[in-house]
Formats: C-alpha cells, sequence, structure tokens
C-alpha cells in the first residue's frame, strides 16, 4: 500500500479510507479519476502531482479553494482525494478498479449504461457502517428539519402560490399535486429499521460531471485572450446527465439510425473491414441502442473494423475521447494498430471496453478480438 | 427550457461581495450585446444602491423600479431609451429604503415582468449580499454570471454565494414538485445519512426514490453558473485564471455545482478611467483590453442563445 503511506499523519484512520473507497466519491465527481481530474491513463507522477493540487484545493491552500468547504464539506472532499489516490497509487488496485469500471459494467442490464462510468460498482453491498457512527435520529413529523450546518438557505417561507411562480420560472408543466402528494407519502423516509432496507444505490446522474477542460492560457496575450478554452459540452444545460452518451448534441438518435440503416446498403463500398458482420444487425427501425450480439463482431477486431463502426456512428475520434476519456492519440492508435504507441496490453483492455461501450457493441468481445488481431501482429 | 419567441434571455451578474465590478461588466456587457443588433434592456436590479445608470453616463433617473413594485408605473414605462441603439435600462431604486426588501408578491409580479418583457435580452445588474431577492434574480437567468476578483474575500464571498443559490434554487425545486417533506427528510439525518456537500443531498434524496432524485437532479443540473473573473493579472507569475479554474474544478468535484469559467477581465486602468469620465467603456476607452474581453464575454453569451435555441 504505497499510496496510504505517503498520506500525512493527521489522514483519516485506515478503517474510514476503505469504506469511503467502499463507498465511492461523494463529491460532485462519479468515479475516482474524476476526483482528481485524472485521464484513466494518467502516469504515476501526473497522478502524484494532481493529488498534491486536489490536497492543496480542498486543504484551502490555492486562493481558488480559499473557504470554499465548511468544515464538514472540507473533510469530505479530502476524504475522497485521500481515497483517490489510495486506490489510483496503488497499481494493484488501480488495475482492479479500471477493471470494474470498463469490464465488469458488462454485466449490468442494457438499460443501465446511461452514464459515462457506471457509479454502481463502486458501491458493493453497502455496508451500514457508513451510518454506524453517528446514531439514528429520531425525528417527529412536526419538528422542523435542522438545516445542514453552512449549507442552510433557511428563512423566507415559500407561499403556495410562489410554488405556481417558482413552477413558471423553472419553465415546469403545472404537475398534479395530489400525485406529489401520494408520492410522498409511499416514501418510507423514516423507515424505523433505517437504513437497512433502503433500496441499493441507484445509478444517479450527478452534478457536475460535465468534463470542462481548459486550454493553458497562452503567455504573450493578457488574460483576456487566455480565456479557457470553448467548453463546448457545457453549454448545453441538460449537458450529458441524464442523456445517454452516443447521442452527441446535434447527432440525434434517429441520424444515428439513418447511419446504420443507410451503412447496409453497400457497406463493403466503403468500409475497409468485414462490416457486413455487423451492419445488418441494425435492421431499419430498430433502436439504434440495441448491444450487438455477440455474433456480429468477427473474432478478430481489426482497427479499421473499430473506425469502421466509430464512423458508422457518425461519431469522430474527438467525440468517442470526450465520451470515453481515452486520450486521442491513443484512440488514433488502436484505430492504425500503431503497435509501438499502444498502450500497456491491460490498460489497452480497459480502454478498449470504454470503446466498445460508446460504440455499443459487444465490449468484451471487442476487447478480445482486438487484443487477439494485436497478438496476431506482433508475432508476424 | 422551451423559450417562446418572445422572451427575452437573461443574463444575471452578480457576485456576492460589493466593488468587485458587477456594474461594470452589467452595463458595458449591455451595450456590447446591444451593438450586437440584440435589443437589450438593461436592469438595475440592484435595489437600494443602484448605480448603473452612472456607468452608462445616463442621468440620475426619474422613474425607477420603486415605481413598478408600488404599482405606480408599468415597466415598459419605466425602461428609458438611452444615447446608444437598441438599448434600453430600468433604473433600480434609488432611496426608498423599502424597495431593497420589497415584499414577496411585488418581487414575484417583477420576476413575471422581467420573463415576459419585450427584448432579446434582459441584463440584470444584482447587488451584493446573498438576500433572497439577490439569489431570485440569479436563479431566473439562464446565463447567471458571478463576478469574482482574485482575492480570498471576493472568492470566500463567492462561494457564499453559490452555496446560498444552489439551495434558493432547490427550495424553489422543491416546492414546485411539492417534494420538501422528502427534502426535509434528508437533511433531517444528514448525520446517518453522512451528507455533507449538496451533491449528498441530492445522492440521499435519490436513493430514497429514484425517479424523485432524478427528477431534481435534473432540475439542479440546470444551475450552472458562470464565473468571469476580474482585474485579472499574469504579473508576477501570478496565474490568476488558475483560480478561477481552481474555483469551477473544486466545485465540480467536491460541491457537485456546475460552474463554467466563462471569462476574465484584466486589470485596466481604463476601467478607473472610464469610471470617473461616467462613460462606458466603449466610449471612454473602444481599444481597452477589458472592453474586448467583455466584447468576448457578449460573444459568449450569444453563443449560448444559439444553443439553447437548438435544443429548444
Amino acid at each position: 500500500m504505497t499510496a496510504t503511506e505517503s498520506r500525512g499523519p493527521d489522514a483519516a484512520s485506515p478503517d474510514s479510507l476503505e469504506r469511503r473507497i467502499a463507498d465511492g466519491p461523494r463529491g460532485g465527481a462519479k468515479t475516482w479519476y474524476d476526483v482528481l481530474e485524472v485521464s484513466l491513463d494518467v502516469s504515476p507522477v501526473d497522478l502524484q502531482k494532481a493529488y498534491e493540487r486536489a490536497l492543496a484545493l480542498v486543504e484551502g491552500r490555492s486562493i481558488g479553494g480559499y473557504l470554499m468547504l465548511d468544515p464538514m464539506a472540507a473533510e469530505s472532499a479530502r476524504a475522497d482525494v485521500e481515497a483517490a489516490y489510495a486506490v489510483l497509487g496503488d497499481p494493484e488496485r488501480r488495475r482492479a478498479y479500471l477493471e470494474l469500471l470498463t469490464g465488469g459494467a458488462d454485466a449490468a442490464p442494457a438499460s443501465a449504461p446511461t452514464s459515462a462510468v457506471p457509479p454502481t460498482l463502486a458501491q458493493p453491498p453497502a455496508p451500514p457502517t457508513v451510518h454506524e457512527a453517528t446514531a439514528p435520529v429520531e425525528r417527529t413529523p412536526d419538528q422542523p428539519a435542522a438545516p445542514i450546518a453552512g449549507w442552510s438557505a433557511e428563512g423566507e417561507a415559500v407561499a403556495e402560490e410562489a410554488a405556481a411562480e417558482a413552477r413558471a420560472i423553472l419553465g415546469l408543466p403545472e404537475g398534479d399535486p395530489q400525485a406529489d402528494e401520494r408520492r410522498s407519502s409511499q416514501l418510507k423516509f423514516l423507515a424505523p429499521e433505517g437504513n437497512a432496507d433502503a433500496p441499493p444505490r441507484t445509478e444517479t446522474p450527478r452534478p457536475g460531471s460535465i468534463d470542462i477542460r481548459f486550454a493553458a492560457p497562452s503567455t504573450d496575450s493578457g488574460p483576456a485572450a487566455a480565456m479557457p478554452a470553448e467548453p463546448q459540452g457545457g453549454r448545453t444545460p441538460p449537458s450529458g446527465i441524464g442523456t445517454p452518451p452516443l447521442t452527441t448534441p446535434g447527432r440525434g438518435v434517429s441520424e444515428v439510425a439513418a447511419l446504420s440503416a443507410t451503412s447496409t446498403v453497400s457497406p463493403t463500398a466503403t468500409m475497409p473491414a468485414p462490416l457486413p458482420a455487423v451492419a445488418p444487425s441494425v435492421s431499419p427501425g430498430a433502436p439504434p441502442s440495441e448491444v450487438h450480439r455477440s455474433s456480429e463482431l468477427p473474432d478478430e477486431v481489426t482497427g479499421g473494423l473499430i473506425k469502421a463502426l466509430r464512423e458508422e456512428r457518425g461519431l469522430t475520434v474527438d467525440d468517442v475521447s470526450l465520451q470515453t476519456k481515452v486520450r486521442r492519440a491513443v484512440l488514433q492508435a488502436i484505430e492504425e494498430q500503431d503497435l509501438p504507441n499502444l498502450p500497456a496490453r491491460v490498460y489497452l483492455r480497459g480502454f478498449l471496453t470504454q470503446v466498445g461501450r460508446v460504440l455499443k457493441v459487444d465490449r468484451t468481445r471487442l476487447a478480445e478480438g482486438y487484443l487477439k488481431t494485436i497478438e496476431k501482429a506482433q508475432r508476424g | 427550457m422551451a423559450k417562446t419567441g418572445a422572451s427575452p434571455q437573461i443574463v444575471a451578474v452578480g457576485g456576492g461581495k460589493g466593488g468587485v465590478g458587477k456594474t461594470l461588466l452589467a452595463a458595458n456587457l449591455a451595450l456590447a450585446l446591444a451593438d450586437r443588433g440584440q435589443r437589450v434592456l438593461l436592469v438595475d436590479a440592484d435595489l437600494g444602491s443602484a448605480n448603473a445608470h452612472t456607468v452608462l453616463g445616463l442621468p440620475a433617473p426619474l422613474a425607477t423600479l420603486s415605481d413598478f413594485l408600488e404599482r405606480k408605473a408599468d415597466l415598459g414605462a419605466l425602461a428609458v431609451s438611452t444615447p446608444y441603439a437598441n438599448l434600453r435600462f430600468v433604473s433600480g431604486a434609488l432611496d426608498d429604503v423599502g424597495a431593497a426588501n420589497p415584499q414577496h408578491q411585488s418581487k414575484m409580479r417583477l420576476l413575471r415582468k422581467l420573463s415576459g418583457f419585450d427584448a432579446d435580452f434582459l441584463v440584470l445588474d444584482l447587488g451584493a449580499g446573498t438576500g433572497f431577492n439577490t439569489l431570485d434574480f440569479f436563479l431566473i437567468a439562464s446565463c447567471g454570471i458571478l463576478v469574482v476578483l482574485p482575492e480570498p474575500t471576493s472568492v470566500e464571498n463567492a462561494y457564499r454565494f453559490l452555496k446560498a443559490a444552489f439551495f434558493r434554487r432547490l427550495a424553489v425545486v422543491e416546492k414546485a414538485f411539492g417534494i420538501k417533506d422528502l427534502v426535509d427528510e434528508a437533511r433531517a439525518q444528514k448525520n446517518r445519512l453522512n451528507i455533507k456537500t449538496p451533491a449528498d443531498l441530492l445522492r440521499a434524496v435519490a436513493e430514497r426514490d429514484p425517479e424523485v432524485g432524478a427528477q431534481v437532479q435534473q432540475q439542479m443540473n440546470r444551475f450552472h453558473p458562470r464565473l468571469v473573473l476580474n482585474q485579472a493579472s499574469d504579473e508576477a507569475g501570478a496565474d490568476d485564471l488558475q483560480i478561477a479554474r481552481d474555483m469551477a474544478s473544486a466545485c465540480r468535484r467536491f460541491l457537485g455545482i456546475n460552474l463554467e469559467v466563462f471569462g476574465a477581465l484584466p486589470e485596466d486602468d481604463a476601467v478607473r478611467r472610464a469610471v470617473r469620465m461616467r462613460q462606458p467603456l466603449r466610449v471612454s476607452a473602444p481599444d481597452s483590453m477589458v472592453k474586448r474581453a467583455i466584447d468576448e464575454v457578449a460573444e459568449r453569451v450569444l453563443r449560448l442563445e444559439a444553443v439553447e435555441e437548438v435544443a429548444a
């Protein structure tokens, strides 16, 4: 456990660290990679730097993090950072985690992959230990809810008509208040047995997962010119969250379907790879999200086939890079079967499953098939 | 949010702390948008200490938002034309103590009128602080801009503002969906449920009721504040823009608030000169760096609108 050894003496106890790791990130980030804002193939050196930057942020040592977090939130954020580093800084754990992120998702039902990375896998049957530290709070219905320390927006009571106004301002349709009432009465929030029979953590889109990358400020022009690079994704209001990753803005589902359908007309004419094996599976009108059955991918998957699949879905390398968080150069190396520039096999497998997820094909088969092709090429 | 053709895009400029350049940005941004052919209404929503008219070089207005709040005048009648094409202006209340804290009903009436005002853009210049009035103006905007200086005091207040705005929006969402009890339950059990950040709270709600949780999450995802760093300097290795990036990163990673860096205005003596001359930058310093930076913000706002139109 090299990662934990480097933590300071005031670091959280190993117990709570492991608990946090089992629990998954609790801030806005979805994965441990997101907590440190590093790519899946980050080098140990860059990981270390990212860890130190994150610590400076949560400890308020950089101005940008100054007093951002009240003590409780700061403690929570710090635990996220430590847990992320404990997982990613340990080669063994990192490999297992990457496997979970990529390979483990195959077992999930087809309806699940709506988020870039399923957070569920970071939470095995959540041990109730998380909540044992503090005694359950008994609460009678008329007792006012205590606001969260430092986070309260207490005060002004919002009148019912104001709620209607609020609805109008939010652009919400008029709801069925009775349905709302019914629903809240169905909620067993105060079940005496506490959390024990709580539904398993559901995969919930979380805020703040939009990937905003900044261009390094240029040195020769003023700060005005050093504005961050166009964060395209940040523009669209529902931005990614709750949006299936495949349907990028401006490229609707139907369009993807149309692309798939048209490609069945003369697939061989333009595609160098054995596409016919894949294309006919998308019958016109079939839901485009349908995962390709394993039989549709050949045993050996070439880079050309991956490229063809990508183009068939109307995705650019940048699109795939954005959705998989795999660097563009790596994706290109995969498509071009550029052996010297391919990442180590263990990472390659993870990247391939991510690519498979975005391309909506059988991920395992894609990864295995491609690795087989590469092995052959290396031998030959 | 499907906007009808008649309703304007609302840009709110706030930031918690006083003196960070909210009025400077709001007034000059409004002018920059007007220069780009948009019909703009600049609203000095700093009820109580309005002074956008001074930045624009206009005389102190006779009729202000106080008159609207007291039902003495209609909003349309208050919108005075300015020497600048496409730009109209409504002043905030200047002296009326009561107007700084209007009754809830009056405020809602104002918000409603603003949302339906016949213009392409409304630019709201908000007051300092995190009062509900300020927050509500910030929240009705499709583009809420937070102005921050590269100083701890300003950063601190900006976070306070963000958190307050987040929970204010959550309160509005709770109300609109009739799920206040659900969220209150989660709040009440914050220790047991280990709730320490806004993201935690939303997760706790989603764990109890995935359907409601998804709705709330979707609404809260639309809370998408933008950050403009003012008086940014790149001298002596002070990478001020890094402060803005850190803020956005911390919000995203640890709070679950989707803050986007929207621009940086360089430190520029032109600003002081402009304010003293009581002229907008377009007149007093048309070639200044800060004017160009504000133009860039205007371009971003316009692109934003384009995207939203496509989405709708």
